[in-house]
């Protein structure tokens, strides 16, 4: 699984010697945690992209203790949940101004069901519950990389569950 | 039937696993795709938040008319009192001041003619000079 990708251990900082190594590694275990959160294939294309430009000009940043994975997933997370704040603050001037215009929403026909569940989350839930339970990270390292106390991960992985199966349910 | 939270795990981690980019090759991903939606997005968010922003402006004075007199009409009136109000300071401080120089300069070719005389006579009184032959007097 590309998530054993991510769970590496430490990373010697010359890594970014070869960074086009380090994209081809990660690339697709970057993608599918942004495109799970943002639920559209083509926006986590770019949204991927411009993580790891971000990785890239900020890599001296980068401590060797933690798993290059991990530093990279933060990253990626943290731009994607920032991407779709604004993208959804556009959404919303677009549908006060335009007369209710309005953009297709998950790409349920390209992802699937997985989408349309992961849809009746927020996308801090849906950050919580991938990285838990895709990547298989712990709640310390969740809480870190989303910048918020492990209480809150455990809560939000908890009620993303519960929403998931009530959808399912539902269906 | 209730469905068990591992059947949604598993749904995540299968459904998860399935989704691919595009190409994991950093030469051939890079750029491949154009930006110009995320270009168009910004655009209209910008253009939808300066119309909604109009929009608020209109509701708040109450209808478009007031605001066409705001910007249309209460300018033109301004630029009917600024004029008559401009000329007013303008004349009191400009006489002060600029009475002085203007009328020279205004009455330059009136009192050139008048000092053209004058001067003229001067010469012609140059003879005057011999006035001071009453300095001897002083003596």
């Amino acid at each position: 699984m590309n998530a054993d990708v991510s769970r590496e251990g430490a990373v010697d900082q010359s890594v970014f010697d070869d960074f086009d190594a380090v994209y081809e590694a990660y690339y697709q275990p970057v993608y599918r945690a942004v495109r799970a959160i943002i639920l559209d294939a083509a926006l986590a294309e770019d949204v991927t992209q411009n993580a790891f430009v971000k990785a890239y000009n900020n890599r001296a940043r980068y401590r060797p203790t933690g798993s290059l994975g991990g530093w990279l997933h933060k990253i990626a997370v943290r731009e994607a949940i920032s991407t779709l704040r604004w993208r959804n603050l556009q959404d919303r001037l677009l549908a006060t101004i335009t007369l209710g215009a309005h953009r297709p929403q998950a790409d349920a026909a390209l992802g699937g069901h997985l989408s349309s569940l992961l849809h009746e989350l927020s996308p801090g839930s849906r950050a919580a519950v991938v990285l838990f339970y895709f990547y298989g990270y712990r709640y310390r390292e969740v809480a870190t990389m989303l910048g918020i106390p492990e209480g809150t991960v455990a809560t939000r992985i908890a009620n993303g569950l519960r929403k998931m199966r009530k959808a399912i349910d539902r269906d | 039937m209730a469905t068990d939270d591992r059947d949604v795990i598993d749904l995540i981690r299968r459904g998860i696993s399935g989704w691919h980019g595009p190409s994991a090759k950093a030469s051939a991903a890079r750029y491949a795709r154009p930006a110009t939606a995320s270009r168009w997005r910004s655009t209209a968010a910008l253009t939808g938040a300066f119309a909604a922003l109009l929009l608020v402006v209109i509701a708040m004075a109450g209808g478009p008319g007031p605001v066409l007199n705001t910007f249309l009409i209460a300018p033109a009136s301004h630029s009917e009192a600024s004029p008559s109000a401009e000329p007013s300071p303008s004349i009191e401080p400009s006489p002060t001041p600029n009475n002085e120089p203007p009328t020279p300069t205004k009455t330059e070719p009136s009192p050139a003619p008048k000092h053209e005389p004058t001067p003229s006579p001067e010469p012609a009184h140059s003879p005057r000079p011999p006035e001071p032959t009453p300095t001897p007097n002083t003596k």
